[in-house]
């Protein structure tokens, strides 16, 4: 293990890596302060350059991004009220309020020392919890696999909102039926390719990720001028300085927001706008009455509380993704993508297979943190005046960017004109509020699902006898269960109450 | 994780599970005319799955038409005109796809940005050269140059 991680530690300080991580967090800053371009926006316009690199100078590249795109939210939230990204929504009920007092600069720089703490002290407990949990992993079998899987597509669907649990199903379920297309991998049977021969390989995962994000977002941006349009102009930037009472002040609510985080950031689903929220409420929930009256008007523990969760969440979603192979998140999931496609398998064999780029990975977490609060925040001014580039450039370029990413992959147009056709169905799917990312993970978890559910009915004489026989996949999957019908359960109480 | 939530929704759930329906449909359908191989006997074949999704994805469209639920919002939908922008968008990426090898990476690329930048009402010469011009240039130098791919800049002979 020692080996691993002095080699980890080697590739992720290279000169060449330090420079991707600079790069990364910088445009991850750059694409997440647009309000509604995310982290997987983000990431999906990163993969292209990505994909030229060596596998662990490509994921340290799209893992510095991820942090950068939250930061960039964080930024945009505080300005101007234009939350980048549902995750850094919390942290705009006291970040606008601040910064209309006057204290834009104080209001980042707390932001910035929170999402710095967070993101340190959950990439210290995924350096400790990642080859315990893949330690794990190794007993498991492929029918405790098939069950997992199962759980993360159920529990995103759960996680999504109130209301919206069928429509995220129905995403996941069309995601997994996207996977399909393509010839079988067991029995070389071409599926779903309608004869055409672009399609025997299936669709790819970048097409499907720029098309339903990216182009996506540009043209529900050019359809509804007003989408994601700041309030108010940027304000003008105070002093970054943070008074020694201040520190002191924040310290307890970073410290429990960043181990809050970081377990709620293990759930598969649960994600970082869910910990941004808890953090938030716990918060106010721990706060004197003075302080707890402060939130919601420029209080720094209610802007520290969110960012330092959010960012330690992130952190945590790496940990189901690099020992189990199985994203917790939208955003984990292209990642994920973006790793097989380099012909990596993230799993409990990833640590001892590929060690440089599982510690190469988690020490570039630290360097990636380090990066945000020494370069990106005195940058800050200067990053701030791309919200003054006029939409009538950026969403064309939005466009070509995404387009031209793709192309580059396969050299094929078909795939520009298949994009343009997934993008029309995503803007009309999204205007009638389907959300995107389970589709993704449906999408990215389709080939793994059908595969370990083949291997375990193979291994048990083609019987669904493993449910009950393998204790843990029976458990998993009673576990998947109950997540589906909570909600359901939860309406019907509701509902009963209420008479 | 689902940021559409805080913006706009144009039509009700219905309309979006209604399209999903019939796609899964067309799905389901094609499962059917999946190949299988002769004589196999084992349970789960190329089309197991395909089929399984097929009848679940219908059924949970059809469950969400006929019970849209409390959560679907009626936002107004854009105007006709906004719907025929996107459009126009939309065929300036097909034509974008039909255009870049006959044409090369910079006239297709310059003149996709500056059809896109004049659909959405920029009108400034500056902006034009700017970014129709500059961007394309820059970005093929770091392609090139940079990463070492290789792609022609103009029409190539055939």
């Amino acid at each position: 293990m020692f080996e691993g991680v002095s080699a980890g530690f080697a590739a992720a300080f290279s000169i060449a890596n330090i420079g991707y991580l600079i790069v990364g967090c910088s445009a991850g800053t750059l694409i997440g302060m647009i309000p509604g371009l995310g982290p997987m926006t983000a990431i999906a316009l990163m993969i292209p350059l990505a994909s030229t690199l060596e596998p662990a100078s490509g994921i340290i590249l799209m893992a510095a991004v991820y942090y950068g795109a939250i930061f960039g939210g964080s930024t945009s939230s505080i300005l101007i009220n234009a939350p980048g990204v549902a995750s850094t929504v919390a942290s705009s009920f006291d970040g606008f309020p601040l910064s209309q007092q006057g204290h834009a600069g104080k209001a980042l720089a707390v932001a910035a020392l929170s999402s710095f703490s967070g993101g340190i002290i959950a990439a210290l407990m995924l350096l400790v919890s990642a080859p315990l949990l893949a330690n794990l992993a190794l007993s498991f079998h492929s029918s405790d696999y098939f069950a997992l899987i199962v759980l993360g597509l159920v529990s995103v669907a759960a996680f999504t909102g109130r209301g919206e649990l069928r429509k995220a199903l129905l995403m996941t379920i069309l995601g997994l039926m996207l996977s399909t297309v393509g010839t079988d991998q067991t029995q070389g049977i071409p599926r779903f390719t309608l004869g055409l021969v672009d399609l025997i390989d299936g669709i790819s995962f970048l097409l499907l990720v720029m098309a339903t994000f990216a182009i996506s977002e540009a043209l529900l941006a050019i359809m509804d001028p007003a989408r994601g349009r700041p309030d108010q102009d940027t304000k003008k930037l105070t002093s970054l300085k943070v008074s020694k009472k201040e520190l002191k002040d924040i310290t307890p609510p970073v410290l429990r927001s960043s181990l809050s985080g970081f377990f709620v950031g293990l759930l598969p689903g649960a994600g970082a706008t869910i910990a941004s929220f808890l953090a938030y409420g716990t918060e106010q929930r721990f706060a004197n009455k003075e302080a707890r009256d402060q939130f919601g008007r420029g209080s720094l523990r209610g802007l520290a509380a969110p960012e330092s969760a959010n960012n330690a969440a992130a952190t945590g979603s790496f940990v189901p993704m690099l020992t189990l192979g199985i994203p917790g998140s939208g955003t984990t999931a292209i990642m994920l993508g973006a790793l097989i496609a380099y012909g990596i398998q993230p799993g409990p064999m990833l640590y001892i297979s590929e060690p440089v780029v599982f510690w190469a990975v988690i020490v570039s977490m630290w360097l990636g943190n380090t990066v945000l609060l020494v370069l990106n925040l005195p940058l800050i001014p200067y990053i701030a005046r791309l919200l003054t580039v006029p939409r009538t450039a950026l969403l064309p370029m939005i466009l070509f960017f995404s387009l031209i990413g793709v192309y580059l992959v396969s050299f094929n147009t078909f795939d520009i004109f298949l994009m343009t056709l997934f993008a029309f169905c995503a803007v009309l799917l999204r205007t009638c509020g389907f959300p995107m990312a389970p589709l993704i993970l449906g999408f990215i978890m389709g080939g793994m699902i059908e595969e370990n559910l083949r291997r375990a009915l193979l291994l048990y004489d083609d019987s669904w006898s493993f449910i009950w026989e393998r204790p843990s996949t029976g458990t998993i999957l009673l576990l998947a269960f109950a997540v589906l019908v909570w909600p359901g359960v939860q309406s019907l109480r509701e509902r009963l109450k209420a008479q | 994780m689902n940021s559409d939530r805080f913006k706009v929704r144009a039509f009700d759930t219905r309309t979006g599970a209604l399209l999903l329906f019939v796609f899964c449909c067309a799905y389901t359908w094609q499962a059917f005319e999946i190949l299988q191989i002769n004589h196999t006997t084992a349970l789960f074949t190329a089309s197991s799955m395909p089929r399984f999704l097929g009848f679940l994805g219908m059924a949970v469209s059809l469950h969400l038409i006929l019970f849209p639920g409390a959560s679907s919002e009626y936002v107004a939908p854009p105007p006709l005109r906004r719907w025929l922008l996107m459009g126009a968008f939309l065929l300036l990426m097909i034509s974008y796809g039909f255009a870049l090898r006959p044409l090369g990476f910079m006239l297709s690329t310059s003149a996709f940005l500056a059809a896109g930048m004049y659909l959405l009402g920029q009108r400034s010469f500056v902006a034009f050269v700017s970014a129709a011009v500059i961007v394309p240039g820059l970005f093929w130098l770091l392609l090139t140059q940079v990463m070492g791919v290789y792609f022609p800049l103009w029409p190539m002979a055939t």
